[in-house]
């Protein structure tokens, strides 16, 4: 079986429609965000308290799920390891659109205290378009449950679209990402 | 009918780094015939950030920042053994006070470290609920550490020449309060999962471990505890006021995954007698000794190898000095190296695919201290 | 333990011996062809059966790498640090795997951190932590982290990243004012 097989090379496309459907849809999207369960870097551990009793993520409708497929929500947990960063785009990349990304922690906005560290990423948003940053390190649960408040609010006004212009701006994110990631084997577009 | 040779029978899989059933980022490489598997490779890297490299290039005090996010879900240990490290190179001796204090936090650092491996391996089995209720139940402990430390995850409470404040008024009553609602909580905890039948029989005889693979790989903690070797540190080599401490090294001797999670179980029971131990027994006085202007702090060179007993088993720092300012070489020993490499390894052969995550967490494999 | 050192003397040739600062801690040197025959001696006759670590200590200064086995004795409760100093230029070291199987790890990570090869360990070339890299092994002393993470992932004082961050919080603050 050829590696070609498993991919689809195409582009990925944007659907438009009316802007009353539009916002019908934005008010669905924000009422149930799927978290998927991959914690990137050390803000997972804040995590499990956040979904379990004392903090209960699920009343805002914020729950885990394992697969990317089924994923609304990528949680980038602080710095991002050069190793990680083509994992995470991969994951990335096999969820569905509408997409967000929320950036957990000082590492993700410039780098942190890792400012030096010659395996972590200074800037997220270069590589992902992160839709919203909770600062802290770490981000108490509280603060990541208003960071999805946050994240709520901005997908219901229209303005979570850093997936739209991860499609626009499709060159430009893989340009930033070709200069890291170095044995690049993954195809143009993996959906 | 066609005959297949090992080499068709052979699936290759891979098992994270994006998985539900990894603990934290980390992949396995295994290969299975059928449901078995035969083979098991480990990759690591996902969390590096180089912290040895960042150590070497500042202050002795500036690390201190980074030294606790070396193991994250136990911060402690690490500050612990880089503070003790420093003190013993350039020869501080601190505060008895300071000291109790010290085994206070390294003991509830533990106390919530076995709390959440429950809903760990609770949850890895799919038994919901146990997860809800020890991870919620861990946060009266992270609530202590942050009246005393203000920090849930990352405290910055050790550091050389003793601790950074005293404990606040009426902290030791708070202390006993989350002890007893533990203790009390207990009985239901062995109800819903150690007494709990389908968890006896998804552990026992799983990953069963030959006696002899202990000292030859380097096997410790709970796991090693779990095969009838004593191994402790806080017995072996004493640090701060564990030699004042009453208690007993506790062993089991089914050297499977059910004899390591009864270890860890008697554990948390010993962990809230050694806290009821260290508050009845602690005297009063400063926490503080002296320091040199830590800007300007250079320690004379030498070299040591000091060591603490975290959960998992002995996390070690070996530390070098140069007579400069800053550090020449801090090398960490992640506990879970030879349990997530050689002795998983040994381990996998035979061992059913749907066994796999629970082993995983069973030897409570910690990636960011296995690559730093 | 002095008579265990005494006792080591006997036979091998030992070049510093230094107590570390607490008690239960010894510092030896020994020559490099004599690594493998002290490990095995102190194994099988001392007890000292548990490798706790490997690790590698550049000494730029004097072009020299310190390798450090780390050893401890459940019987004798005791810490022995046994080190060795190879040239810089050339640096290979033979395996201790056959002495303990954990060495492997160490021994793979020593050799992407710092391009120290062990002759005989089959799975050094590995991957460990690292995944594409091009440069000189990055935990030597004159590979400048800063300088490189500044080239590869922007400086944190410069524009493009400053833009961003003040993209990010204009973004923020706007919120504010609208409310």
């Amino acid at each position: 079986m050829k590696e070609k097989d498993y991919f689809l090379d195409d582009r990925p496309k944007k659907l438009s429609y009316s802007e009353v459907w539009e916002k019908f849809f934005n008010w669905a999207r924000a009422q149930s965000l799927w978290v998927i369960a991959y914690g990137t870097g050390c803000g997972s551990i804040e995590i499990p308290p956040m979904v379990t009793s004392r903090f209960d993520a699920e009343r805002f409708g914020v729950s885990t799920v394992g697969t990317p497929r089924q994923a609304d929500v990528l949680i980038i947990s602080g710095y991002l390891a050069v190793k990680t960063l083509k994992r995470v785009i991969r994951v990335y990349e096999q969820m569905q659109s509408p997409k967000y990304v929320v950036g957990l922690g000082a590492c993700t906005v410039n780098g942190g205290m890792y400012y030096d560290s010659y395996n972590t990423v200074n800037l997220v948003d270069l590589y992902i378009p992160i839709d919203v940053y909770v600062a802290g390190c770490m981000p108490r649960p509280e603060a990541i449950l208003a960071g999805f408040a946050q994240l709520m609010k901005k997908i219901k006004e229209g303005r979570a679209d850093g997936w739209k212009q991860y499609i626009d701006n499709l060159d430009k994110y893989r340009k930033n990402q070709e200069k890291i990631i170095k044995n690049w084997k993954i195809p143009n577009y993996n959906w | 009918m066609k005959k297949f040779s090992k080499e068709d029978r052979e699936v290759k899989l891979f098992v994270g780094p994006q998985h539900p059933g990894v603990t934290g980022n980390m992949s396995f490489e295994i290969t299975l015939e059928g449901d078995i598997l035969t083979s098991v490779k480990t990759h690591v890297g996902y969390l590096h950030r180089a912290f040895e490299k960042l150590m070497e290039r500042r202050l002795f005090i500036q690390n201190f920042p980074l030294v606790c996010r070396i193991c994250v879900p136990e911060s402690d240990t690490n500050e612990e053994n880089y503070a003790r490290a420093l003190e013993e190179l350039a020869g501080i001796e601190i505060p008895e006070r300071a000291k109790w204090i010290r085994t206070l936090v390294l003991e509830l650092s533990r106390l919530q470290m076995f709390m959440r491996w429950i809903g760990g391996i609770a949850g890895t089995m799919g038994l919901g609920t146990a997860p809800q209720w020890s991870v919620g139940d861990r946060d009266y402990i992270l609530d202590l550490f942050e009246e005393l430390t203000g920090g849930r995850i990352y405290h910055i409470y050790i550091l050389p020449g003793g601790v950074r404040r005293d404990l606040p008024e009426g902290f030791e009553e708070r202390v006993l309060k989350v002890m007893d609602y533990l203790e009390k909580k207990l009985p239901d905890y062995d109800a819903l999962i150690f007494e709990n039948a389908v968890f006896k029989k998804r552990l026992k005889g799983i990953a069963k471990i030959d006696p002899s693979w202990v000292e030859e790989i380097g096997v410790t903690g709970p796991v090693a505890r779990a095969c009838g070797f004593p191994f402790d540190v806080r017995k072996e080599q004493p640090y701060e006021v564990y030699d004042k401490l009453d208690f007993e090294i506790i062993t089991e001797t089914g050297c499977d995954l059910y004899a390591m999670a009864m270890v860890r179980r008697r554990e948390i029971e010993l962990s809230i007698k050694l806290i009821r131990q260290i508050i009845d027994r602690m005297p009063k006085g400063d926490v503080w000794t002296h320091l040199p202007n830590v800007l300007y702090w250079k320690i004379p060179a030498g070299e040591t190898y000091v060591k603490t007993e975290a959960t998992r088993g002995e996390f070690g720092y070996y530390v070098v000095t140069d007579g400069s300012d800053k550090p020449r070489r801090v090398h960490v020993r992640g506990v879970s190296t030879p349990h997530a490499y050689t002795l998983l390894e040994r381990l996998v052969p035979g061992m059913n695919i749907s066994d796999f995550s629970v082993a995983i967490v069973g030897l409570q494999t910690c990636p960011p201290e296995i690559e730093r | 333990m002095e008579d265990l050192i005494k006792r080591l003397e006997s036979i091998f040739k030992i070049v510093e011996k230094k107590r570390g600062k607490r008690d239960n801690l010894w510092i030896l040197e020994v020559e490099k062809d004599s690594l493998h025959a002290v490990l095995s001696y102190l194994k099988d006759n001392e007890s000292f059966r548990h490798l706790a670590l490997i690790s590698c200590v550049d000494w730029i200064e004097n072009n020299k790498f310190q390798l450090s086995y780390i050893l401890w004795s459940y019987q004798k409760r005791q810490n022995l640090i046994v080190k060795i100093f190879i040239d810089r230029d050339k640096p290979e070291f033979k395996t201790v795997l056959n002495l303990f199987p954990q060495a492997e790890i160490y021994e793979r990570e020593i050799r992407e951190l710092y391009g120290v090869t062990f002759e005989g360990n089959p799975t050094q070339f590995e991957d460990f932590v690292l995944e594409d890299w091009e440069e000189m092994p990055p935990m030597r002393r004159d590979f400048d982290t800063l300088k490189y993470s500044q080239e590869k992932y922007g400086d944190r004082d410069s524009e493009v990243l400053k833009t961003n961050i003040r993209k990010i919080i204009s973004d923020y603050t706007d919120e504010w004012r609208r409310k």
